[in-house]
C-alpha cells in the first residue's frame, strides 16, 4: 500500500500552487485571447475593461473564413506538417527499432543521438541548418567543386528548408513515443516468431508493429501537431513572407496590429490542431490497450 | 489482573461498497501475542493498518493502554510496526534507522547510542550500527526491522507478514527466535499471518478472520483441535464435516450412523460434526462401538509421499465423499473394495454452523 | 542472404539518419573554429579566435546573463510548486489525481505560439508589461510539468511503506516528507530542475513575442544577429550554448536517466 491511504484528504492542497500557475499563466490568458478574438471595437492600447464590456461579434471569425490567403496558407501548412510526418516516420521507426534491439555502448550512442535535438536550442538547429543549405553553404560548396551542379541549388528559403529544419528538431519525439511502445513488448514474443520460422522483416512487419501502433500513433499525432504550430524554424529556414499559419499569426500582432484577428486565426490553429487529434483518435482507435 | 493493552470495538471497515471488515471486536492483555490468521483478502492486514492507524475505522473504537486513539494519527500512537515489505530506510545506517523512532518522539536523546546498542544485542546484530540496509541478508534486515521497532517500548507491537519473504528454514529460525525475544522483553503483540503454523507456534490467542468477521479466538490447540464452526474447521484441515440431527431420545446421528459418547459442542446447540482425515481407521464391524462407524468404497488412492489420500464413499450417504489419510506402508485395501471405518469418539468434534 | 541484404540497408539508413541528426550540430561545431571572416567552405584555417570575440559582444554576454537568470528563476517557481504537485498527485486517490496531473499537463498541449501571444495580449491588456516578470511567468509554467513528470517517476520509485513506516514511528507528514521523502528523491528531483534549466535557456518560441528590446534571451540574440550578420561569431556562441546544454544532460543522464524525464 503507498501512503495513499493515510488520511488523503490533507494533501490536495500542495496541488494549488501549480493549479493556481496554470490558471492564471494558461487558462486564464486562453480565454482572454478568445474574448479578444470575438471582440470588435477592440484597439492595442486599450485595457482589459475595453475588452470586457465591448461589443461581441464573429466579424473577425467571418473574415477568416472567407480569407483566401490564410485559408491557403493553412492547406501550406497542413501539406509541410504532413510531409515532416512522413519524413519522422521513415527516420524514426528504423532508429526506434535499432535502439531496442542492440545494448550497450552501441544503444546507448542510438539514443543520444536520437535525442540530441531536444537537447539544443531551436534556434542553434536552424542556424545549423542554414550554415549547410545555404548558397553558399557546405553542401551546395561541396557538388559545386565535386562539378555536380553547376548553380547553386536553391534549398533554403523554401518550404523544402522548413521540411528538412522541422522534420530534424521533431524527429526525437517520433522516436521516444515508438520506443516507449517497443518496450512494452515482451522479448518471448520475438523469439516465439523466429522458432516458428519468421525472418527478421516478417516478425517486425507481423508482430512488431502492429504491437507498436500505440507508440506510433502518439508519435505521429506528436509532431503532426508541432510541426502545425512551429514558428521559428520556418522563420528561420522559410521564404520571404508567410510561409506557414503561425507566421501569418504573428503578422498579425507585429507588423499589422490587427490583434482582434490574429486572436482570432490562433484560436482556429487551436480548433484545427484538437480536430485533428480528434479525428486521429477516433480513426485508430485501439480495440485493446497496446 | 492484567490490563487490557488493545480494545478493538466493534470495528467496521468499508471500501465504497465493499466490507472489509465486518463488527470485529477483540481484547488484547499486556504481555499477550495473538495472530490474526485468514487467508488473503479476510480483512486481518486492514484490521492491523487500523490498529496503526494507517486507516480510518468506518464505525467502532479502538482503544491501545486505555486510550481512545480512533482518531488520533498514527504518529500520536504507541506502537510499533514491522511492515511485509520491512521498509527499512535505504538512505539511512542500520543505527539511524533503529533510531528514528527515538528522535521522532523525542525520547532518550541523551542515551540515544547506547538504546540502539541494546536494542542490536537483543536482535543479535552487534556490531551493525553503520551498515546500510541493502548491504545485509533478508534475515539480518528482518532483525533491524524488529529493532527500530521495539527500541520505543510500545504498548502494542503490529508485525504484518513478515516473514512472508523468507524461504522456510529461514522462516522456522526467525519464527522461534523472534517469538522468544518477545516474550522475553513482555511485548504485547498483533501478528498477521495467513501460515497457520507460524500462528500456532507463535500465539497465545489465535484468532481466525474470514471474510471481515471474527471466527473464534482461542489458543491454538483450542482452535486446532475444537474449531468452533465450519469455516475455522475447513480453514485447519478438519474437512470431512456432516450436518447432525438429534434423535427423540436426545441421541445424536448424523447420515453415517449414531454417534456415541461424543464430547459436547461448548455451549452451542450442536449442529456439525467433524473429523481430520487422518482420524479414519480401518476397523472390523462391531456394534456399539463408541464414536462414529461406517461402511465405505475406497474410490480413489493417491500417493502423496509420507501419506496415502483415500476418497471414501459411504455406503448409506454415496453422495457425500469423506476424506482419509493413511501412513503408506500400513495395509491399504485397493480401489473399489468397501470396507468398515471407525473413528474414535475423542476425534469427533461437534461445533455450530 | 536476404537477411543480410536487409541488414545491410538497415545499417546504411541509419546511418545516413544519424548522420542527418547530427550534421547541424557538429557544422556549427566546425564553423565556429574557423579563422575566416565570413563563413565559407571549404574551411581554410581553423582558431579559437571567434570564441573570444562572440563573447565580448555585449548583445551576446548580455544575453546569455539575462536567459540565465530566467531559467534559475523558472527553475526556483517550478521546482518547489512541482515537488508539491506531485506529492498532490501521488497521494490523491485516482479519481482526484488523474484530472489534477492532466491539467498539469496542459503547457505541453497548448501551442507555444498560442501560449506566448495569449501572455502577451494578457500582459498588455491588464498593463503589467514588464518583459522580466512575462518571461518569468511564462518560462515557469512551461517547464513544470517537466518538474512534475521527473517527480513522479521518483516517487513511483520509492520503496513502498518507508512513509508508512515513518508515521509508526512517530514522524509527523511533514517530518516525513523531510527525513525519508525528501532524501530520497533528491536525485529525481534534480534532474527534473536540471532538464527544466535547460529547457528554459534554449527557449525560443515561448520567449519571442514577451522580450523587450531591452532584455533579449540568449537564443532570440542568436536569431536576430544571424539575420544581418555572416561570420563564425554566431557559430561560437551556438557552440559554447551546445557545450552547456549536452553537460547538463549528461549529469542528468548519469544522476536519474534522460529517459525518465523525458517521460
Amino acid at each position: 500500500m503507498t501512503s495513499k491511504r493515510i488520511d488523503a484528504t490533507e494533501s490536495h492542497w500542495l496541488a494549488l500552487p501549480a493549479l493556481v500557475l496554470i490558471a492564471a499563466f494558461i487558462a486564464l490568458p486562453c480565454v482572454g485571447l478568445l474574448l479578444l478574438s470575438l471582440s470588435t471595437g477592440f484597439r492595442p492600447g486599450d485595457g482589459w475593461d475595453a475588452l470586457l464590456s465591448g461589443p461581441l461579434g464573429l466579424d473577425h471569425y467571418r473574415r477568416m473564413l472567407g480569407d483566401d490567403f490564410v485559408l491557403g496558407r493553412l492547406g501550406r501548412t497542413l501539406a509541410i506538417s504532413a510531409a515532416v510526418t512522413l519524413l519522422t516516420l521513415a527516420m524514426g521507426v528504423p532508429l526506434a527499432l535499432a535502439c531496442w534491439q542492440t545494448r550497450g555502448p552501441i544503444r546507448n550512442l542510438l539514443v543520444y543521438a536520437s535525442v540530441m535535438p531536444l537537447l539544443i536550442s531551436i534556434v542553434v538547429s536552424a542556424y545549423g541548418w542554414s550554415v549547410l543549405l545555404g548558397r553558399k553553404g557546405l553542401i551546395n560548396e561541396t557538388l559545386l567543386s565535386m562539378g555536380l551542379i553547376t548553380q547553386p541549388l536553391k534549398l533554403m528559403h523554401s518550404d523544402l528548408g522548413i521540411v528538412i529544419g522541422l522534420t530534424h528538431i521533431l524527429l526525437p519525439f517520433m522516436v521516444l513515443s515508438v520506443l516507449a511502445a517497443l518496450e512494452r513488448i515482451p522479448r518471448a514474443l520475438l523469439e516465439a516468431a523466429s522458432t516458428l520460422g519468421a525472418s527478421r522483416w516478417q516478425t517486425h512487419r507481423l508482430i512488431t508493429l502492429p504491437l507498436a501502433r500505440a507508440g506510433l500513433r502518439s508519435g505521429v499525432l506528436l509532431v503532426f501537431t508541432l510541426a502545425m504550430c512551429a514558428f521559428v524554424t520556418p522563420a528561420v529556414l522559410g521564404g520571404n513572407g508567410t510561409p506557414v499559419f503561425p507566421m501569418v499569426i504573428y503578422e498579425q500582432f507585429s507588423a499589422s496590429f490587427q490583434w482582434a484577428y490574429g486572436a482570432a486565426l490562433s484560436i482556429l490553429l487551436l480548433v484545427v490542431m484538437m480536430l485533428i487529434v480528434a479525428g486521429f483518435l477516433s480513426v485508430s482507435s485501439p480495440k485493446r490497450a497496446a | 489482573m492484567s490490563s487490557l493493552a488493545l480494545q478493538i470495538d466493534a470495528v467496521v471497515k468499508r471500501f465504497g461498497a465493499t466490507t472489509a471488515v465486518n463488527n470485529l471486536s477483540l481484547d488484547v492483555t499486556q504481555g499477550e501475542f495473538v495472530s490474526l490468521l485468514g487467508p488473503s483478502g479476510c480483512g486481518k492486514t486492514t484490521t492491523l493498518r487500523m490498529i496503526a492507524g494507517l486507516e480510518r475505522p468506518s464505525a467502532g473504537t479502538i482503544r491501545i493502554a486505555g486510550i481512545d486513539v480512533s482518531a488520533m494519527p498514527p504518529e500520536a500512537r504507541d506502537i510499533g510496526m514491522v511492515f511485509q515489505s520491512l521498509a527499512l530506510f535505504p538512505h539511512m545506517t542500520v543505527a539511524d534507522n533503529v533510531a528514528f523512532g527515538l528522535r521522532m518522539r523525542g525520547r532518550a536523546t541523551d542515551r540515544l547510542a547506547e538504546r540502539v546498542r541494546e536494542a542490536l544485542d537483543r536482535v543479535r546484530l552487534s556490531g551493525f550500527e553503520d551498515r546500510y540496509p541493502d548491504t545485509l541478508s533478508g534475515g539480518q534486515q528482518q532483525r533491524v526491522a524488529l529493532a527500530r521497532a521495539i527500541v520505543t517500548s510500545p504498548a502494542v507491537l503490529l508485525l504484518d507478514e513478515p516473514f512472508s519473504a523468507l524461504d522456510r528454514s529461514l522462516r522456522e529460525a526467525l519464527t522461534l527466535e523472534f517469538s522468544g525475544l518477545l516474550r522475553e522483553i513482555g511485548a504485547t503483540t498483533v501478528f498477521v499471518t495467513h501460515d497457520q503454523e507460524e500462528a500456532f507456534a507463535m500465539s497465545d490467542r489465535v484468532a481466525v478472520i474470514e471474510g471481515g468477521r471474527l471466527m473464534q479466538c482461542d489458543a491454538p490447540a483450542t482452535v486446532f483441535g475444537r474449531p468452533s464452526c465450519t469455516r475455522v474447521a475447513r480453514f485447519v484441515g478438519m474437512s470431512n464435516l456432516l450436518p447432525v440431527t438429534k434423535g427423540t431420545d436426545g441421541a445424536l446421528r448424523c447420515e453415517l450412523g449414531p454417534l456415541s459418547l461424543v464430547a459436547d459442542a461448548r455451549g452451542v446447540p450442536p449442529a456439525v460434526v467433524g473429523f481430520r482425515p487422518d482420524d479414519i481407521r480401518l476397523a472390523d464391524p462391531a456394534p456399539d462401538s463408541a464414536g462414529l462407524q461406517f461402511s465405505a468404497r475406497i474410490s480413489r488412492c493417491t500417493f502423496r509421499g509420507r501419506q496415502v489420500q483415500l476418497e471414501l464413499t459411504p455406503d448409506l450417504a454415496p453422495g457425500h465423499s469423506l476424506r482419509m489419510l493413511a501412513e503408506s506402508g500400513s495395509p491399504i485395501p485397493e480401489t473399489g473394495v468397501v470396507r468398515n471405518f471407525l473413528v474414535a469418539p475423542e476425534r469427533l468434534h461437534l461445533m455450530g454452523e | 542472404m536476404k537477411n543480410r541484404l536487409a541488414t545491410l540497408i538497415g545499417i546504411v539508413w541509419l546511418s545516413a539518419v544519424i548522420g542527418f541528426v547530427l550534421a547541424p550540430l557538429l557544422i556549427a561545431l566546425v564553423v565556429s573554429f574557423s579563422d575566416s571572416e565570413l563563413i565559407s567552405f571549404p574551411i581554410s584555417s581553423y582558431s579559437v579566435r571567434w570564441f573570444a570575440t562572440a563573447w565580448q559582444k555585449e548583445i551576446f554576454w548580455r544575453s546569455a546573463l539575462n536567459s540565465l537568470w530566467l531559467a534559475l528563476a523558472a527553475v526556483a517557481v517550478a521546482g518547489p510548486v512541482g515537488l508539491a504537485a506531485a506529492l498532490a498527485i501521488r497521494r490523491a486517490p485516482p479519481a482526484i489525481a488523474q484530472p489534477i496531473e492532466a491539467v498539469l499537463m496542459l503547457p505541453l498541449l497548448v501551442p507555444a505560439i498560442v501560449l506566448s501571444l495569449s501572455l502577451l495580449v494578457a500582459s498588455v491588456i491588464t498593463g503589467i508589461t514588464d518583459a522580466p516578470l512575462r518571461l518569468w511567468a511564462a518560462h515557469s509554467v512551461v517547464v513544470l510539468p517537466y518538474v512534475v513528470r521527473t517527480c513522479l517517476a521518483s516517487l513511483g520509485s520509492m520503496p513502498r511503506q518507508v512513509e508508512e513506516a515513518a508515521r509508526t514511528l512517530g514522524a509527523s507528514p511533514w517530518r516525513v516528507f523531510r527525513h525519508v521523502t525528501l532524501p530520497l528523491m533528491r536525485p529525481g528531483l534534480f534532474a527534473g530542475c536540471a532538464f527544466a534549466f535547460i529547457l528554459s535557456f534554449d527557449n525560443v518560441s515561448v520567449s519571442l513575442f514577451l522580450v523587450n528590446q531591452k532584455t533579449p534571451t540568449l537564443p532570440l540574440a542568436i536569431m536576430n544577429y544571424v539575420e544581418y550578420n555572416f561570420d563564425p561569431g554566431v557559430a561560437a556562441v551556438s557552440a559554447t550554448m551546445v557545450a552547456l546544454s549536452l553537460a547538463i544532460a549528461w549529469l542528468v543522464e548519469r544522476m536519474v536517466g534522460l529517459r525518465k524525464v523525458l517521460g
